[in-house]
């Protein structure tokens, strides 16, 4: 007898959405490839908007169902995970269209897989057993790995597609054998019940809880386990780079946090645990930070950018365990949703001026972008802007909160190298401003073609949505930090 | 020594003894074939487990499927010598090095503790219980798993396809 019901497939909706969506795409593929294209952006658009105005509203009611025998938990923590993570997507897929359609690789699949990858990525924030968090991380994982290598004639793609598989695979390794010793302690899989291991073999529950972190540790992309992350940002076509940037990077969180919270969250764990992620915030940030300064090309400053807002993450997520509060950890969830924003924008502007032989990757093919396209110029300053952290920008209070709640927690020397290295990420920021604004053809010696080819409008909305919602959400950011809150208080609800 | 602590040791010498010489054999077809022996080993050690359905799916998939796959691939592509890619003396003993701490502090690990499950048989029929859990308990990981392979699937049939003509229909 299958023990499936019905409350059980409407509680995992947002999830199931996106699967079915990925299987259409399919279908639709197979039986009439010549419109299936510019279908499956629809349909994609249309899960991935249908799974985030159900996550949103079910978070808003404070929907909370333990679903499959206790395997996934949607509550409002799942669910605001699960709406970062949609918008994150839709993001992605608003920017892909036109640079696919000008590589000559505008295929359905592409979509397809980018929608079982989401909804891998629901379900790990949602998951509260082990194999489920395994299972989970997987499906969120292959699919990128294939996306990365999607230019498949393109002999970098393929390289990072190649290398981001192998890293990922050694990292998938070590959580499957921290999962596997972690049960042997505990004889459960469920989070709850890991606790009940640390008593009964201690040996064998911390070995297991440090290979199931730098499982994870791998994934998010902090330092020492940082080296696939700019290979793969600079190898991979732009609109997966943007997807890899945003979705990807804030999905690892939400199985991270939970099992931290509530599967390692007893005192005796977090007493080790949060000492070593102290340190690994500090040098993910130092060395993301310092590696950026020397890069030329943007994608992979992007890349060393990533990992230094990792550890400012990282940060926050300290100083939410220290302080047991909700609102602390309401502050990374809304630092990762402005997080998506910014690199969704920075990502986009280099897609709106690629062309069909040639990516714009490099600060020096920016040079004197302003002269030529103002908006566009504008749009990029933004976004550099708020990556910096000035206000009244939405990137200045993301690292408010965290810094502030940091403080609180009694972590300022942390919280002193952090603000250090957001000054530092101010001169790579800012060297694309200078190229856009500052300096013209006359200073490279070459002049640079901003026109558009193959106009896109999702582009072009995806690029207006970012801005305004850095504008707009930085001010009033108080709607977004309530629904982080609820979100932020199911998961204590929880944990022990 | 009883019977089953002879066995118990000629099993886990296949399993190890197989590893290593993965580690230091220096034709892939070879490695290929030490692993068979290897996934023997373990195929052994779950039948003195009593894990009897585990045994079985350990010979049908690990020896049966992938490591034939491995040899076909391997005949396929025809790689010959394996070439070592380790350029630098210092990596080769780093390497060495964080390999056998761990190792050493595994086993230190694993010796230490008092393990919480005793060494009784299961009861009953393996197979029927692992198919009731994976219908009951488990059921959405095993849903799941499907979703995961058909991307599997839908990854690599795309991925050969995207090389051989690159994104045309």
């Amino acid at each position: 007898m299958i023990s499936i019901t019905a409350a059980d497939l409407s509680g995992i909706s947002p999830a199931l959405h996106l699967a079915v969506a990925g299987i259409a795409i399919m279908l639709l593929d197979a039986l009439w490839p010549m419109r299936s294209k510019l279908l499956s952006v629809w349909i994609t658009l249309a899960a991935l908007g249908c799974s985030l105005t159900t996550s949103l509203h079910r978070l808003t009611a404070g929907v909370d169902v333990t679903l499959f025998n206790g395997a996934v938990r949607m509550d409002g923590y799942a669910h605001a995970f699960s709406a970062i993570i949609c918008l994150a997507s839709t993001l992605a897929v608003l920017s892909a269209p036109k640079y696919l359609r000008l590589r000559g690789v505008h295929l359905a699949e592409y979509y397809a897989l980018l929608l079982f990858s989401v909804c891998g990525m629901v379900l790990f924030a949602a998951a509260e057993e082990l194999i489920m968090l395994f299972l989970a991380l997987e499906t969120l994982s292959i699919p990128v790995y294939c996306l990365v290598g999607f230019t498949r004639t393109n002999v970098y793609s393929t390289e990072a597609s190649m290398k981001y598989f192998v890293i990922g695979a050694f990292a998938t390794g070590f959580l499957v054998y921290g999962i596997a010793l972690l049960y042997g302690a505990a004889g459960s899989g469920y989070l709850v019940d890991l606790r009940a291991g640390a008593a009964r073999a201690p040996g064998l529950f911390y070995a297991g809880m440090t290979l199931l972190l730098v499982g994870f540790l791998f994934k998010i992309g902090a330092v020492p386990f940082n080296m696939w992350t700019p290979d793969a940002y600079e190898g991979a076509p732009t609109p997966v780079t943007t997807f890899m940037a945003e979705a990807v990077k804030a999905a690892p969180f939400g199985g991270m946090i939970k099992v931290l919270f509530v599967g390692f969250g007893f005192d005796a764990a977090v007493g080790l645990w949060q000492p070593a992620l102290v340190v690994i915030a500090v040098l993910t940030m130092t060395v993301g930070n310092l590696t950026a300064l020397v890069q030329t090309d943007v994608k992979r400053m992007m890349g060393y950018s990533s990992i230094a807002h990792s550890g400012y993450i990282l940060v926050g997520i300290l100083a939410a365990s220290k302080l047991q509060s909700a609102d602390a950890l309401a502050a990374v969830l809304y630092y990762l949703f402005v997080y998506v924003l910014m690199n969704a924008g920075a990502f986009g502007i280099l897609i709106l001026f690629s062309h069909k032989d040639k990516d714009t990757n490099a600060v020096e093919d920016l040079t004197g972008l302003a002269r030529e396209r103002p908006w566009a110029a504008a749009l990029m300053a933004v976004y550099m802007l708020s990556l910096t952290g000035l206000p009244p920008l939405a990137g200045f209070f993301g690292k408010f909160y965290i810094f502030s709640y940091a403080v609180k927690a009694g972590y300022v020397p942390l919280v002193i190298i952090a603000i250090l290295n957001s000054v530092v990420s101010a001169y790579y920021y800012l060297k694309v401003i200078v190229a856009m604004y500052f300096r013209g053809p006359e200073d490279t010696g070459r002049a640079a073609v901003f026109h558009y080819e193959g106009y896109s409008v999702f582009l072009l909305a995806m690029l207006w949505f970012t801005a305004w919602g850095i504008l707009y959400y930085g001010i009033h950011s108080e709607p977004q930090l309530a629904l982080a809150r609820l979100a932020a208080s199911s998961l204590f609800a929880t944990a022990p | 020594m009883s019977a089953e602590k002879v066995a118990f040791f000629i099993l886990s010498g296949l399993t190890l003894g197989g590893g290593l010489a993965i580690l230091f054999s220096v034709r892939l077809m070879r490695a290929v074939v030490y692993l068979l022996v290897s996934l023997f080993g373990v195929a052994g050690l779950y039948i003195l487990l009593n894990a009897e359905f585990l045994a079985a799916l350990q010979v049908l998939i690990y020896i049966g499927g992938i490591t034939i796959l491995m040899v076909f691939g391997l005949m396929l592509t025809g790689p010959g010598q394996f070439v070592n890619p380790a350029e630098s003396r210092l990596k080769a003993v780093a390497a060495g090095v964080s390999s056998l701490t761990t190792a050493i502090v595994l086993l230190l690990i694993v010796k230490k503790t008092k393990w919480p499950a005793g060494t009784q048989a299961l009861a009953g029929d393996t197979t029927a219980e692992i198919g009731r859990l994976l219908l009951t308990d488990h059921v959405f990981a095993f849903e799941i798993a499907s979703v995961l392979l058909l991307v599997v699937l839908v990854g690599v049939a795309l991925f050969v396809r995207l090389a051989r003509d690159g994104g045309k229909p």
